[in-house]
């Protein structure tokens, strides 16, 4: 028999306080795996939303509003911008990507939004993993009043290619200023996206037009506007340009002028998430307090088995193994229990992680991937098996200096 | 095999005052014969084993066995001179509850790697069947008879072939019958593999199975000044 499986069997021979002992362990860290997995989830999800765009073009105001209420269809935007911020823009010739997006109404609680088939382009990124949207069903929207649907979408209000429906202005139901009566004109439903874990799965969309046209502004195609020089107020533009030094440029420009302002989105993401920072370090110092806690416990439930186990170690010891055996004995036994724990608690975390990212993407919509191993983890399943080791140092202590001679009759 | 050299042993009774237990002046045994040694109840017959087994050093004085000096030794080179040299059966058997009578006796062995390895599970059998237990093999202690529990700790303290087995008060858990025959037994098994026995009791029933008889009286000094029992 090895030790380790001597451990095994004292560990058997107790298996219940051993296993409420464990629970304490995954406790701690499935609290812990739980905060840094869903933390940094939704800084991907945040970071995949916005990674096509290098700027957001939006009216004044919170410029976390600006990203958060175009790019990911939360909150209401700050404004619109006049359109020849638009047009100064499209004719620009270091802009290499242009989408704009209006905003305005809803169906069942799903924005719809008002674009260019140029929104469908671009590839959005994290690491190495890229989300595309693709037409699924039925093709994009051709003519005004022509929707295509994403896919959580089209599933949660049931819609399917042919279908009508009539917007409601506002994001809510019965909320805002119901759109001129006389404007009011049905959808219908000419294609579904594939699922692609960004915003535009629980997001409606049309042309432009539909937008202007529901809200009584006199509307003409895209490129009519664009020649006549004037048109329809936009919520906002998302862009790309040849190089850095082109959107700093631009950014000065609008950001002078008094009718917009530039988002660098990754920015934004960047200062949301060290407001949230302080947050999280709190959430994370508690968890690790309960880990020490969760450590303590292995530590007095092992002091327990020691002193229950007196007689038992005196033998062992009667039997030829030296006193470090004996302390190698319970540190394996502490190990073993730590190790039970932490991967219960790894098992834990990732579940409560998931739970969580689910629900954080449907009341949000911000995709929070969990299942990528972060390399906190590992280097966390290290401290935790030191700290399961060191649990075991004073229960192997006391049995390091125990009197053999005084333990080998029946305790009285 | 023993050797004791003025050897005082006594036990601390708090308030700095200690009790005297033993006082020999000098014991030697010859190697292979079957000792026993007697004697009322708490006149030092545990000590004594617990000072020639090593799990004890004296106040004062030498304990040899087969030639070494155990005070002389480190507390864990004495765990492994134990080991390897000396059978010893407790007065309360102090079998491993976790572990099957087979893995008691294999557990013996691990320890003190006098066996080979791959030998341990075959021996273990072959010792419990010696003993009569050789159909429980797989039972824990708490499954057994008291008498069945000392049987499994003879075996177990024969594993690593001692030369010296102790044997403490065999008749304290059974019935004198019993005792008896387990003592037979052991005396058996020694003789058979050469081993030198020392048993200790205050059973006088028990005396007939060994060679030889010392009064713990004739010498114990602490006793002759009537300072215990
Ligand atoms: N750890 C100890 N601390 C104090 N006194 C002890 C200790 N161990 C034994 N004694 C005392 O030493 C004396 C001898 O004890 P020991 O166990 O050696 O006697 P014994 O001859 O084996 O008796 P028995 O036949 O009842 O087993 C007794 O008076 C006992 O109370
Ligand atoms: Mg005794």
């Amino acid at each position: 028999m090895t030790l380790v499986q001597i451990a095994l069997r004292y560990l058997r021979a107790r298996w219940f306080p051993n296993l409420l002992t464990a629970a304490c362990v995954s406790l701690g860290v499935g609290l812990l795996v739980a905060v840094i997995v869903v933390a940094r989830g939704v800084k991907e999800g945040l970071l995949l939303g916005t990674s096509p765009y290098e700027m957001i073009v939006g009216a004044k105001g919170s410029p976390t509003q600006v990203v958060l209420s175009t790019v990911f269809f939360l909150d209401v935007p700050t404004g619109n911008i006049p359109f020849h911020v638009f047009r100064l823009l499209k004719q620009h010739p270091r802009v290499t990507l242009l989408v704009p997006v209006n905003l305005g109404d809803s169906y069942k609680g799903f924005r719809i939004v008002g674009t260019t088939p140029d929104y469908f382009t671009p590839v959005f990124q994290l690491g190495r993993r890229e989300h595309r949207l693709r037409v699924a069903q039925g093709h994009l929207f051709a003519k005004d009043f022509e929707a295509v649907v994403g896919a959580t979408a089209a599933r949660e209000a049931i819609l399917t290619v042919g279908d009508q429906f009539l917007g409601i202005h506002g994001l809510e139901e019965g909320i805002g200023e119901q759109p001129d009566p006389a404007h009011r004109r049905q959808y219908t439903v000419v294609g579904i996206l594939a699922p692609s874990s960004t915003a535009a799965d629980r997001a409606i969309f049309t042309t432009m037009g539909s937008v202007w046209a529901v809200h009584g502004l006199p509307t003409a195609p895209l490129e009519e506007l664009l020649t006549r020089g004037e048109g329809p107020p936009i919520t906002a533009l998302f862009l790309r340009a040849q190089s850095l030094m082109d959107l700093m440029l631009l950014a000065t420009q609008l950001n002078g002028g008094p009718d917009a302002q530039a988002v660098f989105p990754g920015r934004i993401v960047d200062r949301l998430f060290t407001m949230f920072a302080t947050g999280e370090t709190i959430v994370e110092a508690i968890a690790f307090m309960v880990l020490i806690v969760a450590a303590i416990t292995v530590s007095l439930s092992l002091f327990g088995a020691t002193i229950e186990r007196r007689r038992e170690m005196a033998t062992l010891r009667a039997l030829g193994a030296s006193p470090g055996t004996l302390v190698k004995l319970l540190l394996w036994e502490s190990a073993l229990i730590s190790l039970l724990g932490t991967v219960a608690g790894f098992g834990l975390g990732r579940g409560a992680a998931y739970i969580a990212s689910r629900i954080i993407e449907t009341s949000s919509g911000i995709y929070v991937p969990v299942w990528q191993l972060s390399a906190l983890e590992p280097a966390f399943l290290g401290a935790m098996a030191l700290l399961g080791v060191l649990a075991g140092l004073i229960p192997g202590l006391t049995a390091y200096r125990m009197e053999v001679a005084d333990h080998l009759v029946p305790l009285a | 095999m023993i050797e004791l050299a003025e050897v005082q042993k006594s036990y601390p009774m708090g308030g700095g005052e200690r009790l005297p237990v033993l006082d020999i002046h000098a014991f030697a045994l010859p190697a292979g014969k079957r000792w026993a040694i007697v004697g009322p109840s708490g006149t030092g017959k545990t000590t004594l084993l617990h000072l020639v087994a090593g799990i004890l050093t004296p106040t004062a004085g030498n304990v040899r066995v087969a030639g070494t000096d155990l005070t002389s030794l480190r507390p864990a080179e004495r765990d492994q001179f134990r080991a390897r040299n000396i059978g010893y059966v407790f007065q309360s058997f102090n079998l491993l509850a976790a572990f099957t009578a087979l893995e008691n006796v294999m557990l013996a062995m691990q320890f003190s790697k006098v066996i080979p390895q791959h030998q341990h599970r075959a021996r273990a059998t072959e010792l419990l069947q010696r003993v009569g237990l050789g159909h429980r093999l797989v039972h824990k202690p708490a499954q057994l008879s008291n008498g069945e529990q000392q049987r499994v700790a003879v075996a177990r303290a024969l594993a690593n072939r001692p030369c010296l087995l102790l044997m403490d008060e065999p008749s304290a858990h059974l019935d004198t019958e019993t005792a008896q025959r387990v003592t037979e037994l052991v005396g058996e098994l020694c003789a058979e593999g050469e081993v030198t026995l020392l048993v200790a009791t205050h059973d006088p029933h028990l005396l007939e199975s060994v060679d030889h008889v010392v009064e713990m009286q004739a010498i114990n000094r602490v006793l002759a000044r009537g300072a215990v029992v």
